[in-house]
């Protein structure tokens, strides 16, 4: 069973709070409540990550979940302008559905990795744990943190990787410009759905 | 000297050159030039008929193995060569292929207007294809020549074909035979996976097992059993003979139902002796219901065409109770009723054409008393219908005298239900003819009558001679198959 | 083998530098120049520029001193070999061939910004990195760039509904099953710590066919198996193999049918070079574990294929549903895991891809006259008695149809038979019969084509545009390459020998 160490208790109280945030999420009623839970789970998530020294993996999460899928929530949750959200009455059965799913898959998992995976057998009889733990004692005198290795190599053996990655990004910029920009044509006559969109009453009509 | 008898060694390779030439030929003749391209089409046809005569000139009829042999390097990383060569068995299938389809271009001189150029090279290929599958000794290469005939084939019964129903008849031609076909390239797969060769003269000296046999045999089976054609795969060939032009129905019956034949006695009997004798309850089960069944079901058709396709069915179906019968006599015998047939069903269906041309109906009941305005039609028309029937005199009798004496040694009730099947083959041949030829004209629906002329006379007059002389001296035919039968037969360890 | 990350002798990978320089170089000047005083429309200049970046490629590549065993490049990640060599100049010289061909189209379909092509050679630069990877996180980061660009190119055309569609279709499927194929590499790499090949290959050569499991126990590879299903999903998706084919005649419908070329002639060939080096090369002595789905996917293709197809009343979604079966039947050859199957999957890929681009090219230079003026999404009926419209073209059309039915004299039919007899060989012959009787329906609809073009029931056909002088040339060359190789097909095997011999030589 897994203990209860001193140790852990940071790693529990952000657990928890995962879970909750990701339990209000999905039950809370207003959208932008739900977008804000889930950046909250996002950011719980993160500091898990940190403290089982994966910091570069931390980091992702923040720029890249938080910095960019959230705020891309956000702008979806402005656009359509959703305040209260109906749930449907009987919600219960997709939850039980979902959940024997769910149960199936993670059942089916375990099983297979708990036949691949061993303890290590050296710990249980000497320091008797029951989780593979060990301490390196080289990093308590010259600790390379993982960006710094990742960045070690990324940049010298993977070069190429990272080009290509570079790549990528340019392929989205180019595409993402030429599919939905019309470009700006000076005197050419078309229209512009946005402008069309944009008008309200007030400013439509002149009344003298 | 020398040089003709380079010549003579390759002839088989100019016999399948001649034709593709030719078609070349005709590509670069402007398609407004009728006449032309007629001529060219003409001369070519006729060259390689004079050409394939060469062959029986230079036949020597004292062995049993391949002559006139040949081989072009294709792929040797398949082991794939173009090995050519024939015996006594094939050498009759190229003659008349050669000699069909020369009838088949003069017949065809009036009646076909549009596209011309294409019917021609259409024609020419296929004769390409045809002498190719009388003379490949090359498994593979043979399946190929086998398949590539259905090309040119549904494209004339397309194209040039005379009702609505072409394009399903079309259909029905192609994908029958192909279903059947294609079990036969997983066979032949087989063989070469096993073997590493497909070269038939290396195969006749291969033993397979008896398991494998049996199923190798089947699998080759269903693909002759399509093209012969026999119960229940026969439908597709009425549909496609009364859909397709005279021409096409000529060769239809004339040549591409002996490819079925052939290859049954090329293929299945010497390289799967053991699982042949083990079917042959089977065949003779399917080839007498066969007989039977569509000499029944050609009393009661309507359409001229139909008659003589069904009466195309009885017959190639005799010829396979012939074919299985494991004797000499047998074997010959249904190799001389195939040949016979592809004269006389040939011809038939040329004097179907003639009044096709004429009234472009086929409907028996507009025809009556045609023996009063077209005398010498009538008596080619009687001829070709005592031929039919396998009247004494004519090759037929020859051909099925032999099959029945043959299979009397095997089995005599085979025997005794095939024979019945020649007097109800005089049954409905006779009505037909009776109907046709005989009576009072029948004046409400039709009233101008012509009688032949020469073009027509002269198109009948090699295939009358050819029966006569098959009836009457059937010697010149049978000498040159002697060894070549006796030693396939020798060679089955039965 | 040696690993240089770059020895100024031997750089590896200079082709591909090049070519990403030279995209760059082209995106400059075309924002530069099309964004200058009269906005002015620079398509015609990109594509005839792509064109020669192109064949600079092709002289760069050719210049390659290969060896026989392969050179290992950038720390083992990229591989630099006879296959690699192989499928590069094959990708480029048919991609030359398409970009010829989309010429007139793009013009008259109007779709005026240079940023497509662009994205077409970006998706080229994507195959060239995926077929010379040796690395999985290299093939993930190639594929993805290949398919985003594919994704972009499919909803290229804004003003349609049709393309738009499509693209998004493409967009949500590709992306997931690119995610399932990560999950798969990551499984790998969490079992065996190793994401290279090459030492996937070496960690699993004590691997034959035959050894006991039950015995022998220091290795469980049932985990590995779930990984190795999820890659092959994946891939597979990407393959648009039954049964999750669904997506693809819809994009390809839909899409513009200059998009539609690259994916249907082009996209196959990387990818299954990458299948044929992760499960042939690297994980080859586990073949019990992925032999039978892949054979059980390759057949069930193939019936879905022929089938579908006939009750299809517009050309490209005929196309589609054969290139189904085609891929169908390559995956038969692949499931036998002997050398001849390797061998008969480039050769079969390697005339599909030179049938297909022949089919595609007629079906792109023929512009319909009558109808109001986008619609280029040809049914069946508007080729009605194209023999008389324009009969060199038509009798070309049914040549390559007859062949890619798999029909005698032709070339198809050799690599079709080719392929029964490897599956002969490793004796599945369950699978050769339903194969081959498939074959046999899937005949019916190539006839009904040839039938449509020769003789149906108008009176005239339709009115098409006259072409102009480049198109037909292409259609005629690829045509004569198509025939050549029925005269002489010692040379598609032995190339595909060559190549067959890379994965059996450690």
């Amino acid at each position: 069973m897994y203990q209860f160490y001193f140790e852990n208790l940071i790693s529990f109280i952000f657990a928890g709070l995962l879970l909750l945030s990701a339990l209000f999420m999905i039950t809370s009623k207003s959208s932008v409540h739900s977008v804000l839970f889930l950046v909250l789970s996002f950011v719980c998530s993160s500091i898990l990550l940190f403290l089982i020294e994966c910091e570069f993996v931390s980091f992702l999460f923040l720029i890249i979940y938080v910095g960019a899928i959230a705020i891309f929530f956000l702008f979806v949750v402005m656009m359509l302008d959703v305040k209260i959200s109906e749930a449907p009455n009987d919600y219960i059965q997709f939850f039980v559905f979902g959940f024997i799913f769910t149960f199936f898959f993670i059942l089916l998992i375990m099983l297979v990795s708990s036949d691949t995976f061993t303890l290590n057998s050296y710990i249980k009889n000497v320091i008797h744990m029951d989780i593979n733990y060990y301490s390196n004692w080289y990093y308590k005198i010259d600790y390379l943190s993982e960006v710094k290795s990742l960045g070690q190599v990324i940049y010298t053996f993977y070069v190429l990787q990272f080009l290509i990655a570079g790549f990528i990004l340019l392929l989205a910029v180019i595409g993402s410009t030429s599919l939905t920009s019309t470009g700006v044509y000076i005197g050419s006559k078309n229209q512009t759905p946005f402008k069309q969109i944009s008008r309200n009453l007030k400013n439509a009509i002149n009344v003298f | 000297m020398l040089k003709f008898m380079v010549f003579i060694d390759n002839i088989l390779f100019i016999l399948l050159s001649i034709p593709l030439l030719g078609s070349l030929l005709l590509l670069f003749i402007p398609s407004w030039d009728k006449n032309l391209l007629k001529y060219v089409g003409l001369v070519t046809t006729s060259l390689t008929f004079i050409l394939s005569l060469f062959l029986w000139v230079f036949f020597d009829k004292s062995i049993g193995t391949f002559q006139f042999t040949g081989k072009l390097f294709w792929v040797p990383y398949l082991n794939l060569n173009f090995t050519v060569g024939i015996d006594g068995i094939s050498m009759f299938f190229i003659i008349l292929t050669t000699l069909l389809i020369f009838i088949c271009l003069l017949s065809s001189w009036n009646s076909v207007n549009h596209n011309l150029k294409e019917y021609l090279i259409a024609f020419l290929v296929m004769e390409f294809f045809l002498i190719g599958v009388f003379s490949i000794l090359d498994l593979l290469l043979f399946y190929v020549f086998f398949e590539s005939v259905l090309i040119p084939m549904y494209l004339i019964i397309g194209v040039w074909g005379s009702r609505e129903r072409k394009i399903r008849a079309g259909y029905f031609f192609f994908l029958y035979t192909l279903l059947g076909s294609v079990l036969m390239l997983l066979g032949i797969i087989y063989i070469y996976s096993k073997t590493g060769t497909t070269d038939y003269e290396i195969l006749l000296t291969t033993l397979f097992s008896l398991k494998e046999q049996k199923l190798l045999w089947l699998a080759f089976f269903m693909s002759f059993a399509t093209k012969v054609p026999m119960m229940p795969a026969h439908i597709w060939l009425p549909e496609a003979h009364v859909e397709a032009p005279t021409a096409g129905s000529v060769i239809l019956a004339g040549v591409l139902l002996k490819l079925g034949t052939y290859g049954l006695i090329r293929f299945s009997l010497p390289l799967f002796p053991e699982a042949s004798f083990f079917f042959t309850p089977l065949v003779y089960t399917i080839a007498v219901i066969g007989i039977i069944y569509t000499s029944f079901t050609a009393i009661r058709q309507t359409d001229f065409k139909r008659i003589i396709a069904y009466t195309s069915v009885a017959h190639m179906n005799l010829v396979i109770v012939g074919m299985f019968s494991f004797n000499c006599i047998g074997v010959e015998g249904a190799l001389l009723q195939s040949l016979s047939h592809g004269f006389v069903a040939s011809s038939l269906f040329l004097i179907i054409g003639i009044v096709y041309e004429r009234h472009h109906t086929r409907m028996v009941k507009y025809y009556g008393g045609l023996a009063h305005v077209m005398p010498i039609y009538t008596i080619y028309f009687l001829f070709f219908t005592m031929a039919n029937i396998g009247l004494p005199g004519t090759g037929s009798f020859i051909g099925e005298f032999l099959i029945l004496t043959g299979s009397y040694y095997l089995n005599t009730t085979v025997t005794f239900f095939s024979a019945t099947g020649m007097v109800l083959g005089g049954c409905y041949s006779l009505w037909l003819f009776n109907r046709i030829s005989y009576g009072n004209l029948k004046t409400q629906y039709l009233t101008h009558f012509v009688d032949l002329n020469y073009r027509e006379f002269i198109i009948l007059f090699p295939l009358f001679l050819g029966t006569l002389i098959m009836g009457v001296y059937p010697s010149i035919f049978l000498e040159p198959m002697h060894m070549s039968v006796n030693l396939l037969l020798e060679n089955m360890n039965i | 083998m040696n690993n240089s990350l770059m020895i100024l002798k031997n750089i590896g990978l200079i082709s591909e530098m090049f070519f990403g320089m030279s995209l760059i170089y082209l995106i400059l000047f075309g924002s530069v120049l099309s964004t200058h005083k009269k906005y002015p429309i620079i398509q015609k200049t990109i594509l005839n520029l792509s064109i020669l970046v192109l064949f600079l490629y092709i002289l760069l590549n050719l210049n390659n001193n290969l060896s026989v065993t392969g050179n290992l490049l950038f720390n083992f990640t990229i591989i630099d070999d006879y296959l690699s060599f192989f499928s590069k100049i094959l990708i480029t010289s048919f991609c030359l061939i398409c970009l010829l061909v989309i010429k007139k189209y793009i013009k008259d379909q109007k779709v005026n910004q240079f940023e497509y092509l662009i994205i077409i050679m970006i998706s080229i630069l994507g195959f060239f990195l995926l077929c010379s990877s040796n690395d999985l996180i290299t093939a993930y980061l190639a594929i993805e760039l290949q398919s985003l660009a594919f994704y972009i190119m499919a909803a290229f055309k804004k003003d349609s509904f049709f393309s738009v569609e499509a693209g998004l279709k493409y967009f949500i499927l590709g992306s997931f099953s690119s995610a399932l194929l990560l999950f798969g590499f990551s499984l790998i790499y969490g079992l065996t710590g190793t994401l290279n090949l090459t030492d996937l290959k070496d960690l699993f050569f004590f691997l034959y066919p035959g050894i006991d499991f039950t015995t022998d126990t220091s290795f469980n590879t049932e985990l590995l198996q779930i990984a190795l299903f999820f890659i092959l999903t994946s891939l597979l998706f990407k393959l648009s193999v039954a049964p999750l084919h669904i997506w693809s005649p819809d994009v390809y419908e839909n899409s513009p049918t200059s998009s539609t070329i690259f994916f249907a002639v082009i996209s196959k060939l990387s990818i299954l070079v990458f299948i044929s080096r992760i499960f042939q090369f690297s994980f080859h002595g586990l073949i019990y574990n992925w032999r039978y789905f892949v054979l059980l996917v390759a057949v069930l293709s193939v019936i879905v294929g022929s089938f579908t197809a006939i009750s299809q009343k517009k050309l490209k979604s005929l196309l589609t549903y054969s290139s189904i079966s085609h891929i169908g039947y390559i995956l038969i050859s692949f499931s036998a895991g002997t050398f001849e199957g390797i061998q008969n999957l480039l050769a079969y890929l390697f005339i599909y891809m030179l049938a297909g681009l022949c089919v595609w090219s007629i079906f792109l230079v023929l512009r319909l006259k009558k109808f109001y003026l986008k619609k280029q999404n040809k049914d069946l009926t508007d080729m009605s008695l194209l023999i008389k419209m324009n009969s060199a073209l038509a009798i070309c059309f049914t040549i390559v149809l007859f062949s890619i039915a798999g029909f005698p004299p032709l070339v198809g039919f050799f690599t079709k038979m080719n392929i029964f007899l490897t599956s002969m060989e490793s004796s599945m012959y369950f699978a050769a019969i339903a194969a081959i009787l498939a074959s046999v329906v899937s005949t019916f609809y190539y006839i009904r084509v040839i039938k449509i073009l020769y003789f149906e029931e108008v009176i005239v056909g339709n009115l098409y545009y006259p072409l102009s002088y480049i198109e037909p040339f292409i259609v005629t060359s690829t045509f004569f390459c198509f025939m050549f190789f029925f005269i002489d097909p010692t040379y598609l095997y032995i190339i595909s020998y060559k190549i067959g011999l890379l994965f059996y030589f450690f």
